[in-house]
């Protein structure tokens, strides 16, 4: 029983294995403890949110299915952190399909699981990483729809550059094999990415990175990167550089990209400077929104009426507590009260005056007393001791 | 030495059209007269430091005998004169100096660098997003005067 109660004892101190944390990068003996250490909480706050903004770029392009590039393949490419592999677009017809396909998989699913298990304390946060199914369905959807427009606008279409050409090819799927020399692909490796089962089974197909290894003349002029469902960006007859066409910001007919309102336009050259300001500093808001109205006016498009004569600005009073909303609520009802104690002396003096004068004539419309002419001394005074005034407090007379 | 003319401002639409196209930098508004001995001595001030605060502040005097200026001297509560009231982008900027009265500065600098100084603490907390800042001058550079609420 004792050997057991010192058994029980030594536990807590007992120490585990060193292990590595992924996400402290460092190794530590902590054991199961670590994970709810201050230090890796908010390392690990960190990495999720690193990885979070990688997500949220694939899930743009889960919402928006554009179309990949061969040349733009190498750069959309996502490490997987909770698999621990690169996740890289090689011969996708579609931006990011295969990192949407990833995060989809059960594999993905069961390795976040696990990685929160072992790292974070919480497993609210497992469904920001992963994409559901019927997320890729609809995604699904969208890119055939998309594929089926492209191709049936596009096809028959013949022009002597070399990125239409490449275009044709891929559309009408023919394998040029006839230009490709089959002994070559024996010899030359292409040296931008590793043979693996996508090269080997699709034979004949050359990547767009590797025409510098082959036999130029062998190939056509521009290289063929050919996959069954690609289709381009150049699916359009807007033409190119090549072709000498126009460019779209002087397109005549506008440009859907340049066809903004002024309010984007003039956005798009402050962000320059202002950028470099403190978002947080006072009235920044009011300072880009005022910055916008001042390059429009200077534009000449649109005249900003700022001339409010009750404007008043955001100001916090001395003998107010509270926001300075308040501070301006108040000083408008003493402006208020002002006006209407100023109305009521005009009318008073105005009726004093028609006393004095004995005359009946009424002109503010309220019926008047008659009554004889009472001299200052015998007039009657207000508790403080002082006639009735104007309503100023009695700092206007230090104001002399 | 060279002087430059500040603005004197007469009408309330001169001084909200300097406030809204005074942007990221600070306005110093001056509420004084020139028959007054301090407010002379102020502007000499301000008119030398100018040039040397141009970069991150704007100096005006508004005549406080003007008619159409009276609304704001009875909204920003100017009692005393010379008063100087600080904005940032069109926000009232308080400064704690130790008186009664965060909201305004009020008698003239002892010096330039006084006043330099001054406007440089409110800039660099105007641009951290602080609508109050401790004024850096020691308390025997500080003007006194009593407050008082409704000459009590």
């Amino acid at each position: 029983m004792e050997e057991k109660k010192t058994k029980a004892k030594k536990k807590p101190s007992k120490k585990s294995e060193f292990e590595l944390c992924k996400v402290c990068r460092f190794h530590h003996d902590q054991g199961p403890r670590h994970k709810y250490f201050p230090r890796h909480k908010e390392l690990l706050s960190a990495f999720l949110n690193r990885f979070r903004s990688k997500i949220a770029d694939v899930r743009f392009f889960l919402k928006n299915p554009s179309f990949l590039r061969p040349q733009e393949e190498s750069q959309n490419r996502v490490w997987c952190v909770f698999c621990d592999e690169d996740i890289v677009e090689l011969g996708s017809s579609f931006a990011c399909s295969k990192a949407i396909n990833h995060f989809a998989s059960s594999e993905h699913h069961k390795n976040v699981k696990q990685f929160l298990w072992k790292h974070g304390p919480s497993m609210d946060c497992a469904d920001d990483f992963k994409i559901s199914d019927a997320d890729v369905a609809k995604w699904v959807r969208k890119c055939t729809a998309l594929g089926n427009k492209d191709a049936s606008s596009c096809r028959g279409q013949l022009s002597s550059d070399i990125h239409n050409n490449k275009l044709e090819f891929e559309r009408t799927e023919k394998v040029q094999t006839h230009y490709i020399n089959p002994n070559d692909l024996n010899d030359v490796k292409p040296l931008l990415y590793n043979t693996n089962e996508y090269q080997i089974s699709h034979s004949g197909v050359t990547h767009y990175g590797s025409h510098l290894n082959l036999d130029a003349s062998h190939l056509p002029p521009g290289v063929i990167g050919m996959t069954s469902n690609s289709s381009s960006l150049y699916g359009d007859s807007t033409g190119n550089v090549h072709t000498g066409a126009p460019p779209p910001w002087l397109n005549p007919n506008g440009g859907n990209i340049y066809n903004q309102s002024d309010i984007t336009k003039v956005q798009e050259k402050l962000p320059a400077k202002t950028s470099k300001l403190n978002p947080h500093r006072v009235g920044a808001a009011w300072a880009e929104r005022r910055k916008i109205e001042m390059e429009m006016e200077k534009r000449g498009l649109a005249v900003n009426i700022n001339t409010d004569a009750d404007w008043l600005p955001n100001f916090g009073r001395v003998w107010q507590s509270g926001t300075r909303k308040d501070s301006r609520k108040e000083f408008e009802k003493e402006k208020r009260k002002l006006v209407v104690t100023a109305e009521s002396i005009s009318m008073e003096s105005e009726e004093r005056k028609l006393v004095k004068t004995e005359s009946i004539s009424v002109e503010s419309g309220e019926p008047v007393q008659i009554q004889p002419y009472v001299s200052k001394r015998a007039r009657p005074k207000n508790l403080s001791g002082e006639e009735v005034k104007t309503g100023f407090r009695l700092e206007d007379l230090r104001r002399g | 030495m060279e002087s430059v003319l500040l603005p004197t401002l007469t009408k309330k639409e001169e001084i909200d059209r300097i406030i809204n196209n005074t942007i990221d930098k600070v306005l110093v508004l001056r509420f004084g007269r020139t028959s007054d001995e301090n407010c002379l001595l102020l502007d000499d001030i301000l008119e030398k430091s100018a040039r040397d605060v141009s970069k991150f502040a704007t100096v005006a005097l508004v005549d406080v005998d003007s008619d159409q200026v009276q609304v704001y001297v009875n909204y920003f509560d100017i009692t005393l004169f010379p008063s100087t009231v600080f904005f940032f982008n069109a926000h009232h900027m308080k400064l704690d100096s130790g008186t009664a009265d965060h909201t305004k500065w009020v008698g003239k600098f002892h010096e330039k660098q006084d006043f330099i100084d001054v406007v440089e603490v409110i800039f660099r907390g105007a641009m951290k997003g602080k609508m109050i800042v401790h004024c850096p001058l020691p308390p025997e550079r500080i003007p006194k005067y009593q407050l008082l609420y409704k000459d009590v």
